[in-house]
């Protein structure tokens, strides 16, 4: 269907061409700099130590930044550990348990469309109006109605962690479990009818049909979880703001990193984004050595639709 | 459906013209055009407000209404706008005038960018209504304020930083400390501090005369060291007990606000001089180089006396490292403990959910609605304007009814630790620090109007009737001096009356926080005992709750060793 | 058939009704949450703070200036904060940003611009680079999916000190033009969304365009948009609704531009300063209703689109 109209002397071919590079050439530019571009230089920043010169910054080469990262990592276990137990339990509750009310949703069983909606609000809201929320009924209410004086959120930073892992738990349980069940009432009715006629269990429907249908969902869901593991800072800025006291505050890493992030400047602040941005390769370092190759087994191995 | 894309397309192109600079800004641009002299005045909102701003602008453009500035031009328009001075960025700015709150930078450091106009004229000025405006400002201020010997700005308000008590609660309970020859007196020995003092019985009964040895003044029947100070919360707490009164309070929310007693007490216990000696790291300082078995008060076993010795800072020694162990900051911290472990404060000093508003509705509040009724609070002085800003003092009135003006005051602190030292006539300090700020833009300059209208208005903001009517309208003092007439001192809140009346006016005991020597300037960071400063991160209340730290330990940990100290000098 | 479907409705197993009551026991703590907020911001400071009154209705026996609706006259008025300029070094010379002072108006036009305008910006580049990727079949658009791709697979972390350093050299770190440049990207699921969509679309319509004489930007814009509307709209809501929640974005890249949900957030986590002191709780849950109200509204008015098609990598029309 190539055919060729000559208007203006340009051939369709070269038109669509002159078009598809006027259009696409900010968007790729933009893309090219701040997607491709700041990888780069993140890996190039962390090997220098900027100063103010004449007009602006001056940076020279050194190792000091990953002298200070390592330091950073290396005394983060307690942060590791915190988030180690979040990805665990979301992986249990949130993906796992999530799978078996996405199933409900999917088959449209009671009340399924209005527990959607009340799945999908959490995500909707966003992190402030329910963290504000659950901050007063934490603090306020519980204290009244306990009588004991300090706030579940205040009595130091094992108390504070388990409060924001239900949080996180509680909040974060109805995104996947609408993700799945979209996913999953993709699947062919025929299929499952003809699977019924067989004489298949539920149990067996939703493990043999349903879980193979949504099995490179799942593994999607399961890779970003293990991937935020040092990103994700469950919400903590929201509860705690800046805080950064690990006897008092359930830090993690992501965390940690954002509010460094928020204080740091090329020069002059304890920690400067060169330090950040060796930090930044550390953990990405880490992550795709881990996730790379779970992807590819996860996939190869994983059950198949058919 | 098409119809949304395209009004979303629409939208996209008009506000895509949106300029650069954030909306809401408001940069002070004036009108060349007319026949009135225009100056632009940036006002920091948050301190003390506008009000008192907007009334001085009246009268002074009345006052002005036929001064010619410039060719042409009769009388004067000052706008003002909202807004801190936080950027070197002066010159690109439309504001010629600044107030501002102080918390960006010393006027000093703005003067050394070449930022700041050189108003030494106006403060020299010999035409001036009274006295120079040089000789009224308290000389702990003025290096704050200098840059190579001229003045490139002036004290705004400044406040302090200690307790406040409820007057009211002590003339009803008899909380003063009476005078030796008053015989209608309680006689206490405390239950927790085993020293015995005479309380009045009644309110006619003579209080003893304070600190300062005059009586009928406010440190009257105040406690003048540490050991009444711990007896009076002991007195409170147990002989009291019926009367269901807290001691003391602070928020349970922001322990920050300890700091301000701990700084308050820590100053007024060391005194001016050596807190002078302490911020430049030069003179003599009381320190602690050890502890004895000995208690530091009788009764009261966990605190121990230290050892303190005297020494001589020099910066040829670059032993300004033994400011971290000054001894007034460790009594200060005992205090603390004690006030803890014998249950002086209120249960709102451990609630989570008590922030600041709360601890204030402790102390106007009465016992009203859920909270304690509290006898001293933990604050800086600005807590009372704060309250009636966020309508602590309509919610008491709407909770209780009394529309009467409820009796708070600003306590004067011990200045030592045992009655014992108590020098008479040695008046408890306020401390402040340099404060807020008025400057001037130095793009003014070679603008003739703009420098004549500028130094009209500054002028006038510090005409001696000026000063005053900030003070009356605000209830915040200026670092000058100047006087009110009992008529402008009864139109304060009492709150006012008792922070103006323990001030003295020559400045003698109002101590000013600001280093001086080159040391004292790059160090400050780490010594300075304000609120959130490096020397009280290792402070917190909860390690006495937890039991993780003691006083001790908290103040060891605070220590710089000479080879840290060596690192901050030489970075 | 009717008989399964029967049997199907009536055959109640324990796992479905502990899923059920799961699910029940969910939602009454989403939407009690909700409700305790909005009835908590219709309280005076009095009531909730000193009385204690955290589930009762509004007391109308402690005062009657902060009463029901008051509270959000009050964000109105009063719902202030300061906001400190900053400067830095750009190719260009020294950059500073001035201070002033947002009010609830600057709030509301900053987001405006970054929910409302900016959102829609980078959905419509989503599907302009989708569409050309896709119906431009050649190795450069190959390369632009590829890439996407690869970044996203990817978990290459700590780039925005870099980023931020990229708008600083430019110049607009901390600008609306900055805030512009940031946003106009492509890079995320839904750019693979649109692609997989256009992908998929037959090409009759185009050529049947071209065939009459159309331009390709005409063809673009007249064929193309209409017939992607729907998607456009659906991920403009979604990119919407995480802008109007995002705060984080603005906090590290445009301090000096906080809209609702940062204001709210500083509000929630201290007191405003100066003369707009929000101390009482019930005011903070009214900011935080501010914030919810709309967003419902938006839900309840374009729940279809929003919630039909929320799924990753998959297209329902």
């Amino acid at each position: 269907m190539d055919k060729k109209i000559k208007r203006s002397g340009l051939k369709r071919g070269a038109r669509r061409w002159i078009f598809f590079l006027a259009i696409v050439s900010l968007p790729v530019l933009q893309y090219f700099f701040f997607a491709i571009y700041t990888k780069f230089e993140s890996v190039l920043m962390a090997f220098q130590k900027y100063k103010i010169g004449k007009g602006g910054y001056v940076g020279s080469f050194t190792w000091d930044n990953f002298e200070w990262a390592w330091d950073v990592f290396t005394s983060g276990g307690d942060m590791i550990g915190r988030s180690l137990i979040v990805m665990a339990t979301k992986m249990v509750i949130t993906i796992g348990g999530g799978l078996f009310f996405s199933y409900y949703a999917a088959k449209k069983y009671f009340m399924s469309n209005f527990f959607r909606v009340t799945l999908y609000l959490p995500q909707m809201l966003g992190g402030i109006v329910l963290v504000v929320l659950y901050q007063y009924l934490l603090s306020d209410v519980y204290i009244t109605l306990s009588g004991d004086p300090t706030g579940l959120l205040d009595k130091g930073a094992d108390s504070a962690f388990i409060c924001v892992l239900f949080y996180n738990l509680w909040v974060g349980f109805g995104g996947n479990v609408m993700v799945f069940s979209t996913s999953m009432s993709g699947v062919n009715e025929s299929v499952v009818e003809a699977a019924r006629l067989e004489g298949i269990t539920p149990l067996q429907e939703f493990l043999y049909i349903y879980i193979p249908a949504i099995y490179p969902t799942f593994v999607t869901y399961f890779i970003a979880l293990i991937a935020g593991v040092f990103t994700d800072g469950l919400q903590l800025y929201t509860f705690f703001a800046g805080n950064l006291d690990r006897d008092l505050y359930p830090v993690v890493f992501g965390h940690y990193f954002f509010v460094k992030t928020t204080e740091a400047k090329m020069v002059g602040t304890v920690v400067t984004y060169p330090n950040l941005a060796a930090l930044g390769i550390i953990f990405s370092i880490i992550l795709t050595s881990i996730i790379l190759p779970l992807r590819k087994i996860m996939l190869k191995h994983g059950p198949r639709e058919d | 459906m098409k119809k949304f894309v395209a009004s979303i397309l629409a939208a996209t192109c008009v506000l895509g013209a949106i300029g650069c600079g954030p909306v809401g800004a408001d940069m002070g641009n004036n009108d060349a055009d007319s026949d009135k002299t225009e100056i632009t005045v940036k006002n920091y909102n948050g301190g003390v407000g506008r009000k008192w701003l907007d009334n001085a602008v009246e009268r002074f453009t009345e006052a002005y209404a036929n001064e010619s500035f410039a060719e042409g031009k009769t009388g004067i328009d000052v706008k003002v706008l909202d807004g801190d001075l936080t950027t070197i960025a002066l010159g690109s700015e439309a504001y010629q005038v600044y107030i501002t709150s102080g918390a960006y930078m010393s006027v000093s450091e703005l003067a050394q960018l070449g930022i700041l106009y050189d108003m030494t004229g106006i403060v020299t000025d010999t035409t001036r209504k009274g006295d120079t405006l040089e000789n009224l400002i308290y000389d702990g201020a003025k290096p704050a304020f200098m840059h190579d010997g001229k003045y490139y700005g002036l004290p705004h308000y400044a406040n302090s930083n200690g307790v406040s008590f409820d007057r009211d609660l002590f003339d009803e309970a008899g909380l003063y400390f009476a005078d030796e020859e008053e015989t209608d007196v309680v006689a206490y020995t405390g239950k927790d501090i085993k020293i015995t003092r005479n309380f009045v019985s009644s309110e006619d009964a003579k209080k003893t005369v304070g600190m300062d040895g005059v009586k009928d003044t406010e440190d009257d029947g105040m406690p003048c060291s540490l050991e009444e100070f711990i007896l009076l919360m002991d007195y409170i707490k147990n002989e009291k007990s019926d009367m269901s009164i807290s001691p003391i309070v602070v928020s349970g929310k922001y322990h920050g606000y300890i700091q301000l007693y701990l700084q308050g007490l820590t100053f007024s216990l060391a005194g001016s001089e050596q807190m002078n000696n302490y911020s430049n790291c030069t003179g003599e300082i009381d320190i602690i180089t050890g502890y004895t078995e000995e208690p530091l008060f009788p009764g009261i076993d966990y605190i121990k006396k230290p050892i303190v010795e005297t020494v001589t800072l020099t910066e040829e020694d670059k032993n300004g490292y033994l400011t971290t162990q000054l001894a007034a900051k460790y009594y200060a911290m005992a205090t603390v403990e004690i006030i803890h472990k014998e249950g002086y404060f209120a249960k709102e000093a451990y609630n989570t959910s008590v922030d600041h508003y709360s601890t204030q509705k402790c102390m106007i509040y009465a016992g009203a609605a859920e909270y304690d009724r509290v006898a001293m609070l933990m604050e800086g002085s600005y807590w009372y304007n704060e309250a009636k800003k966020s309508g602590v003092l309509n919610s008491y009135v709407t909770i209780s009814g009394d529309r009467e003006e409820r009796g708070v005051a600003w306590m004067s602190l011990p200045t030592a630790v045992y009655s014992k030292d108590v020098k008479e006539g040695e008046i408890s300090p306020i401390f402040t620090g340099p404060g807020a700020q008025v400057v001037i833009n130095a793009n003014i300059k070679g603008n003739t109007e703009y420098e004549k209208a500028c130094a009209a208005f500054v002028s006038f903001l510090y005409s001696d009737e000026e000063l005053a009517a900030f003070t009356v309208e605000t209830g915040c003092t200026r670092n000058l001096k100047y006087s009110l007439t009992d008529e402008e001192i009864g139109k304060m809140p009492k709150f006012y009356q008792s922070l103006w009346n323990s001030r003295k006016e020559d400045g003698s005991n109002t101590l000013i926080n600001y280093p001086t020597t080159a040391t004292g300037l790059k160090v400050a960071s780490h010594i300075e005992l304000n609120l959130n400063s490096a020397m009280w991160e290792k402070f917190n209340l909860y390690h006495y709750v937890r039991g993780t730290k003691n006083t001790k330990q908290m103040f060891e940990d605070m220590k710089y060793t000479a080879s840290k100290w060596n690192e901050v000098l030489d970075s | 058939m009717k008989k399964t479907k029967k049997n199907k409705a009536k055959k109640i197993t324990p796992l479905k009704a502990i899923v059920f009551t799961v699910l029940v026991v969910y939602s009454i703590s989403i939407i009690f949450m909700l409700c305790w907020g909005f009835l908590t911001s219709l309280k005076s400071t009095i009531d909730f703070t000193d009385f204690k009154n955290h589930f009762g209705l509004p007391d109308s026996k402690y005062s009657s200036d902060e009463m029901l609706f008051a509270n959000y006259g009050y964000i109105w008025q009063n719902f202030q904060l300061n906001v400190n300029g900053n400067s830095y070094y750009s190719l260009f010379g020294e950059h500073t940003v001035p201070t002033y002072r947002a009010n609830f108006l600057t709030m509301l036009i900053n987001t405006a611009y970054y929910a409302g305008l900016l959102a829609f910006v980078q959905a419509l580049v989503c599907m302009t680079m989708g569409y050309m990727t896709a119906k431009y079949k050649n190795k450069f658009a190959a390369v632009i999916v590829g890439t996407v791709y690869a970044l996203m697979a990817l978990p290459i972390v700590g780039s925005q000190p870099a980023e931020i350093s990229l708008l600083m050299d430019l110049g607009v770190y901390n600008t609306y033009a900055g805030m512009f440049i940031h946003k106009f990207n492509y890079g995320g699921i839904y750019f693979l969304v649109f692609n997989a969509f256009f992908t998929a679309m037959s090409d009759t319509y185009i050529e049947a365009a071209e065939i009459d004489g159309a331009s390709q930007f005409r063809v673009y814009t007249s064929i193309i948009i209409p017939l992607a509307a729907k998607m456009l709209v659906m991920v403009y809501l979604l990119y919407f609704i995480t802008a109007w929640n995002d705060y984080n974005t603005v906090l590290v890249y445009y301090p000096s531009f906080p809209t609702l949900s940062y204001g709210v957030w500083r509000m929630a986590q201290s007191n405003m300063g100066g003369d707009s002191d929000t101390q009482g709780v019930p005011q903070k849950f009214a900011g935080t209703m501010v914030l919810t109200i709309p967003l419902l509204v938006l839900f309840f008015s374009f729940r279809n689109y929003i919630m039909g098609n929320v799924s990753t990598g998959g297209v329902k029309e």
